[in-house]
């Protein structure tokens, strides 16, 4: 089912993958780091759909190569990532997070290759950043993103930061397969006849002025939220296909510290993905430093979501005879209309770095509750490891995330690190 | 002609006691304090920006050690604080870590934190100066860069360390969130080098003793040391720092503490 486009892909993936094996053998081992981690899922309760596992088992690599010279003022560096999933033939997958080439100057650099960014201020939601891809396959928290190849300029004038990205090739949304948990009750299709021809451009300033720091930024490309197009085939049945427009979007993000206080906003205005909306996500994150002399941090974050579409999912009666004609326009899966994060964090500060962080994220209209907690901490020079659990509580039938109501899960992940 | 000469020397004394103002005995010992506190700072001026690396070994009360390694990056600023930059190292899983600070001699420093695995440049709130830095007995406000403005001092006498002659002192730090209520220092009287620092806590009980060592000139003026003990007298751990490769004028500009350059950071 993969686009023919995808081919040139693959090819710069075996060739920079052939690339880090030659680098290998050739580069000394302090250049050459990286991590493997091990991966546990546990599903309590079975899934919608017949043929899901009730737990899974992943192993994945991420190596980093990392070359330099010039006096550092030119480097290469190669982020290989590959996950082997034994549930889900789709989380099976591979990926150049990084490989790119910078050169730095006096008032500038450049980048040009694979390679991650990251805008915003906000920690339950990212709606400024805009430039990669979510590797949704990975988690379904969308924080994993995939290598975008790209012509990254960065000039430092007196007044600030400006990024500016020519981006020469459209990546597609990762989703989880047939028999991975966290997914659709339907397949995700890819439609073979859909093109990214264009070349995505982007730009941002980001200035520190006193104590906020501010940046502007605009996107003029392919959406990487993709809406859905119901298909339903000849044997009747449903399928979703991700329609990618073409979008304007600008963001402004700003956060204001002081004392123990962050103040976040960030908000976009996007068009060409139906009507023109705005989303504003905006909040606090509190730090009490240090608590009664014990060395830990207690954090305490709010956010609020606010999206201008508000809740038009409409896939009431999930019937496969459900008729396409109903939904002329694709349909936008957003599901942060009207929505309030409240989260806790708990750092230890001691040599194993115990951290605990936790929270949930609420619906104010349905009252759909998404609850998570996660605890982590280092083992020795080289290993970490790390609990998760997330859940969905108290889930509204028009919520997306009610395909997911049976899909609360235990996580835990071991990782080496050389 | 006898009381003639009595008066000379007599004026000749007086002269020189105005000119040495650290004998002078109009001085009161918060005075003397402080002038040693600004001798110390005005014989570290001008050293332009220096680079370092660092290993700090964490040891538990049973003698378990954890080993952290980390570069350090640090640029003067004329008329305010230094600015400096911490690239982590080790352990690796915090490796590429950045952290970026705009030290100011009054109110609070300017802190910005680079996470490699998110690609994310994040300010962070700085009041937290008596937290530890890394997991070491080492608290963020020991580690900052020492500006006279941050504390108020009181000049304790004279003291002969292995029969070298120090200057002692108190200092006050003046910020509300710091982790003390005071500090003693000794600085050797001929270069105007801390060797020792004691730590009290808020409830005025010694915490810690800081000791440096293998002190290093550089660029014939100024004084580094290469090693450094933490000793906390309250939990039996300490933290040792190392210093190698210490490098002066390396030609650091603002431009290599932007946010943008934690990105960049290796």
């Amino acid at each position: 089912m993969r686009s023919p486009l995808h081919r040139p892909f693959y090819f710069l993936s075996a060739l920079c993958t052939l690339y880090v094996a030659l680098c290998t053998l050739s580069v000394s081992a302090q250049d050459l780091t990286g991590r493997i981690d091990l991966e546990s899922r546990l599903f309590p309760n079975s899934g919608l759909i017949p043929g899901q596992h009730g737990s899974n088992a992943s192993i994945s690599a991420e190596p980093e190569l990392y070359l330099d010279w010039n006096d550092g003022y030119q480097s290469l560096t190669i982020t290989p990532f590959a996950r082997f999933d034994l549930g889900d033939s789709r989380r099976t997958h591979f990926d150049i997070r990084e490989a790119y080439w910078l050169m730095i100057a006096n008032t500038w650099e450049l980048k040009v290759g694979f390679n991650k960014v990251f805008w915003g201020v906000t920690e339950s939601q990212h709606l400024v950043d805009v430039i990669n891809q979510t590797d949704l396959v990975e988690a379904p928290d969308g924080e994993d993103k995939l290598g975008q190849p790209m012509i990254q300029w960065t000039w430092l004038p007196a007044f600030g930061t400006i990024d500016v990205f020519v981006m020469p090739l459209f990546r597609e949304r990762t989703f989880p397969g047939s028999e991975g948990r966290l997914r659709f009750p339907f397949p995700i299709a890819v439609d073979p006849t859909i093109r990214h021809e264009r070349i995505d451009l982007a730009a941002r300033w980001f200035q520190p002025i006193s104590i906020f720091d501010i940046g502007v930024s605009h996107f003029w490309g392919t959406s990487r939220e993709p809406r859905f197009a119901p298909l339903v085939d000849d044997n009747n049945e449903l399928s979703l296909i991700p329609v990618y427009d073409t979008i304007n979007q600008t963001g402004l993000e700003i956060q204001a510290t002081f004392g123990g206080w962050l103040l976040k906003v960030e908000s976009i205005l996007r068009s060409g993905q139906g009507d023109t909306f705005g989303s504003i996500a905006g909040g606090f994150e509190y730090t009490f430093g240090n608590v009664a002399n014990s060395g830990a941090d207690i954090g305490l974050l709010a956010e609020y979501h606010y999206d201008s579409r508000g809740s038009d999912f409409e896939f009431a009666p999930l019937d496969p005879t459900f008729p396409t004609p109903l939904v002329n326009e694709p349909i936008s899966l957003s599901s942060f209309e009207n929505d309030l994060f409240l989260g806790s964090r708990l750092a230890l500060n001691d040599v194993q770095s115990t951290a605990f962080l936790g929270g949930g994220i609420i619906d104010m209209d349905s009252g759909t509750t998404s609850l998570f907690a996660e605890a982590s901490r280092r083992i020795g020079n080289q290993w970490t490891i790390s609990l998760e659990a997330r859940g969905f509580t108290n889930i509204d039938e028009a919520d997306p995330f009610y395909f997911f109501r049976k899909d609360s899960y235990f996580e835990l992940l071991i990782s080496y690190f050389y | 002609m006898h009381l003639y000469k009595s008066v000379r020397v007599l004026f000749i004394a007086l002269v020189f006691a105005a000119l040495n103002p650290l004998t002078s005995s109009a001085q009161t010992p918060e005075e003397k304090g402080l002038e040693i506190a600004q001798e110390a700072d005005q014989r570290d001026l001008g050293f332009g920006d220096t680079s370092s690396q660092m290993t700090m070994t964490l040891r538990n009360r049973q003698g378990q050690e954890s080993i952290r390694k980390i570069r350090n990056q640090t640029l003067e600023v004329e008329g305010d604080g230094d600015k400096s930059k911490i690239i982590f190292d080790e352990p690796r899983d915090v490796q590429g870590t950045a952290f970026l600070n705009y030290t100011h001699k009054s109110g609070p420093d300017d802190q910005w934190l680079y996470m490699p695995a998110l690609k994310r440049v994040k300010r962070i709130a700085s009041n937290n100066k008596s937290g530890p830095f890394m997991g070491s007995e080492f608290a963020f406000e020991d580690i900052s860069s020492d500006e006279v403005e941050k504390y108020t001092y009181k000049y304790l006498g004279d003291e002969d360390i292995d029969g070298v002659a120090h200057f002692k002192l108190e200092r006050f730090p003046v910020d509300s969130k710091s982790g003390y209520t005071k500090q003693v220092v000794w600085y050797d009287q001929a270069e105007y080098r801390p060797i020792k620092v004691e730590y009290y806590d808020r409830k005025e009980a010694l915490l810690k003793t800081l000791t440096y060592h293998e002190y290093n000139q550089y660029v014939d003026k100024y004084w580094r040391a290469h090693r450094m003990e933490m000793i906390n007298h309250q939990t039996g751990k300490s933290t040792t720092l190392e210093f190698s490769d210490i490098k002066f004028q390396n030609g650091l500009t603002d431009r290599e503490f932007e946010q943008a350059s934690l990105r960049n950071a290796r």
